[in-house]
């Protein structure tokens, strides 16, 4: 079964959702996928077997990831 | 200029807090329908009775928002430009936000509303805009970053419709 973390930090009054994608996430709607799918199909699938508050999660993830990396090259 | 982090589900529960009416558009639309899609910023379409847009700047008050000026000046939106037509483009202190008086072709918040869905985000109720209707106003707007989703977006909507 695929799995999925999605946990509240415990410090903030106001919790922030984090989420991350781990490999087994994808690995049964990859096997379920077309010879031909680009790539594309199995991740949508993927996202369309979320709720949409866990999406937004996923997303939330990425771009605190993205920030976390601009903050690191800051002099 | 430092960038507050974005943070969306924040952004979403000040709006809500103030019972603001708008209609969540944009990537953060299309990922809530399940596009696999990453951007940085909020896009909303609100309506824009007076009501409504007190309730609106009250919540733009709570957010911090002020214009993305790149002469780095401090404006702040304020009601009578919010009941426009024109895209405001704001920082606040929950990242950027867009509010917007009309997306497509000239679809304001009224107009969007029967295709837009009713999701649930944490504890509060969001209106966000329809797979069908987001590709159609991605398909008006014409511009480049538009198309860049276009395909996403219609495999999207091909595999939510389930096998054909």
């Amino acid at each position: 079964m695929p799995t999925r973390q999605l946990a509240a930090s415990k410090s903030s009054a106001t919790p922030h959702w984090s989420y991350t994608l781990r490999m087994d996430d994808l690995e049964l709607t990859s096997l379920k996928a077309p010879i031909q799918d680009d790539g594309d199909g199995s991740l949508i699938r993927w996202m369309l077997g979320l709720s949409p508050e866990e999406r937004l999660a996923v997303l939330q993830g990425f771009v605190d990831s993205a920030m976390e990396l601009r903050d690191s090259r800051s002099p | 200029m430092i960038v507050a982090a974005p943070k969306f589900k924040d952004a979403l529960e000040i709006l809500a807090k103030h019972g603001v009416e708008f209609v969540v558009v944009g990537g953060v639309a299309a990922v809530l329908n399940g596009a696999p899609l990453a951007t940085f910023d909020l896009d909303v379409v609100h309506a824009r009775s007076p009501e409504n847009l007190a309730r609106l700047v009250a919540a733009l008050i709570e957010l911090e928002a002020h214009y993305r000026d790149p002469g780095g000046r401090d404006l702040r939106p304020e009601l009578s430009a919010l009941a426009g037509d024109g895209h405001h483009l704001l920082l606040t202190r929950c990242g950027p936000v867009d509010v917007l008086g009309q997306i497509g072709r000239g679809r304001q918040y009224e107009d969007l509303l029967p295709d837009a869905v009713d999701v649930r985000v944490g504890g509060i109720a969001v209106m966000v805009l329809g797979l069908s209707a987001l590709i159609r106003t991605k398909e008006e707007a014409g511009r480049d970053k538009d198309h860049a989703v276009l395909s996403i977006l219609r495999q999207t909507l091909r595999e939510s419709a389930g096998p054909t």
